[in-house]
């Protein structure tokens, strides 16, 4: 019971900061509002010049419902927290946490989903509020148990992400400035996870290979469940790979963290 | 004023030199920026990509156009990247720390010295680069035979772009001088860049004039791809000639009201 409360301290932690950064918050959406209305325009443009209602197996609705979906959900999932690990580790704060009774993994991952609480709150009512303007305005059509289902998904693909950032922030133990694989790291996840186009762009070839990795289950995904492109079962092994993903990487970031704390010398990297 | 325009180019070879050294001291990070921009070079190219293999016209323009026009915002990046960005972010997180007490004596221009000193090498490689593929490639399939004229109009116009691009994109950073955290609004001013990335003409009427004649961030990148297709209407030739001169004295005169601000204790 101890246990558990010291990690429910620690989200509300995170709670706290999420209100207290809450201008943050809302930068970041209106910055994610802009690249939705570049894209916005340039489908409208495309679809309205097209011989094909259908591109990429998206009608236009449809793909108006992914990118504006998929602009809240990559905002919403984003993590930040790999500049805080690495900033413990070369500076050596994170001796603390090796002396704390608390584990810095499981410290890492629920300060962030307690700072994505509020967030999580605020997309699902924007979230809401989009989907019934599309449906008025451009008779986008939507399953209610499909839109609650992605609701329910949308945590995963928070841990996901989460883990997956994790992973990459061990990079740190080996290098003094850890930014370049940061930032070379999220636009690449931004770009595999379906985050600014779906994955149908790039072809059949290329989307069959990313298929195989774990970036698209936190953004392709779930949204391919709202704009109806799935069935029961593809939803079901989804959600098991979206499991097997968050272990299989946790387990890799756990090999990765035992090698680099043999290099950690709490003293900087 | 001879001697100080010189003065001044002497003192920028000087930027570039050190800008130079310094940045090729640390190679890993210098490797690791071109990396990084590739990746976002790619996600450039992505709209190449799509409208290649669609197909369809993008604001009237072909998907050769278009990447003509991808090829245009590419080099523009590299160079508001290269010349302007950095120096825009040090010089708010240097007025948030009082940094600039013993730049003021020096004998130089302050505007001059703060917006132009560090010179980014490592991230327009990429770009130059992919964007002068992209213009080459594009050209050729275009068949474009461009008159002496519109491409003299391209290069004034792309002059022009690299003044508005620093007049504009400097304005939020001043607000340094009244506001002690800038982040907010430098980010969502840098996202405005990425309006470049596809012709004005995919937007409706009104925002276009928003964008060419209130916040003329259309200016930069499309007035030199309209030069060279010699789709210009006269309303944006003389615009187009005359919004940098008048962005040029309003920054100026902007940073004269700014600087006054300035307490030398952040803020």
């Amino acid at each position: 019971m101890k246990g558990i409360s010291k990690y429910t301290t620690v989200v509300k932690l995170g709670i706290q900061e999420a209100v207290e950064y809450r201008i943050d918050f809302l930068f970041n959406m209106i910055n994610g509002c802009f690249t939705v209305f570049i894209q916005f325009f340039m489908w409208t443009a495309i679809y309205g010049t097209s011989e094909n209602d259908v591109l990429y197996g998206f009608s236009y609705p449809q793909m108006m419902v992914y990118i504006i979906m998929a602009g809240i959900l990559a905002n919403v999932t984003s993590t930040g927290f790999e500049y805080e690990i690495a900033d413990d580790i070369r500076e050596g704060t994170l001796s603390r946490f090796l002396v704390q009774p608390i584990a810095y993994f499981p410290y890492r991952t629920v300060l962030f989903l307690g700072r994505k609480i509020l967030a999580f709150v605020v997309i699902v009512v924007v979230s809401a509020v989009t989907l019934t303007v599309l449906h008025f305005t451009l008779g986008a059509e939507f399953a209610a148990m499909n839109i609650l289902l992605t609701f329910l998904i949308v945590p995963l693909s928070l841990l996901l992400n989460s883990v997956i950032f994790y992973c990459v922030s061990m990079a740190a133990f080996w290098m003094t400035r850890a930014w370049g694989v940061f930032q070379g790291m999220g636009v690449i996840s931004m770009v595999l996870s379906g985050g600014i186009f779906p994955l149908d762009v790039f072809g059949e070839t290329a989307k069959s290979i990313f298929m195989l990795l774990p970036f698209q289950y936190v953004v392709y995904f779930p949204l391919n469940i709202i704009c109806g492109n799935m069935n029961g079962n593809d939803i079901l092994f989804g959600i098991a790979a979206q499991i097997f993903w968050i272990v299989a990487v946790y387990g890799l970031s756990r090999i990765l963290w035992r090698l680099g704390m043999k290099k950690y010398i709490a003293a900087g990297g | 004023m001879f001697t100080e325009i010189k003065k001044h180019f002497k003192i920028y070879g000087h930027f570039l030199k050190y800008s130079i050294m310094e940045q090729l001291e640390y190679r890993a990070n210098f490797i690791l920026g071109i990396i990084v921009e590739c990746t976002w070079l790619c996600t450039k190219l992505l709209y190449v990509f799509i409208t290649q293999s669609t197909g369809a016209l993008v604001g009237g323009y072909t998907p050769d156009e278009i990447m003509l026009y991808v090829g245009v915002f590419m080099i523009l990046t590299a160079l508001y990247v290269g010349l302007f960005s950095w120096n825009f972010y040090f010089f708010s997180w240097g007025v948030s720390r009082g940094e600039l007490d013993m730049i003021m004596v020096k004998p130089v221009s302050l505007q001059f010295f703060m917006t132009t000193r560090y010179i980014n090498i490592s991230v327009p490689i990429p770009n130059i680069i992919g964007g002068t593929a992209l213009i080459v490639i594009a050209w050729g399939r275009i068949g474009l035979e461009a008159s002496i004229r519109n491409i003299l109009f391209f290069i004034l116009f792309l002059f022009g772009g690299m003044v508005v691009t620093y007049a504009l994109f400097l304005i939020p950073h001043l607000s340094a001088f009244w506001t002690i955290k800038t982040q907010g609004i430098t980010e969502i001013s840098s996202r405005m860049w990425d309006f470049n990335n596809m012709p004005m003409q995919i937007y409706n009427k009104w925002w276009q004039r928003l964008g060419v004649f209130f916040i003329p961030v259309f200016v930069i990148t499309n007035f030199p791809v309209m030069a060279l297709f010699n789709n210009m209407s006269l309303l944006h030739l003389i615009w187009g000639f005359a919004v940098p001169a008048v962005m040029f004295i309003g920054i100026r005169l902007f940073w004269k009201v700014a600087i006054s601000k300035y307490s030398s204790a952040g803020g």
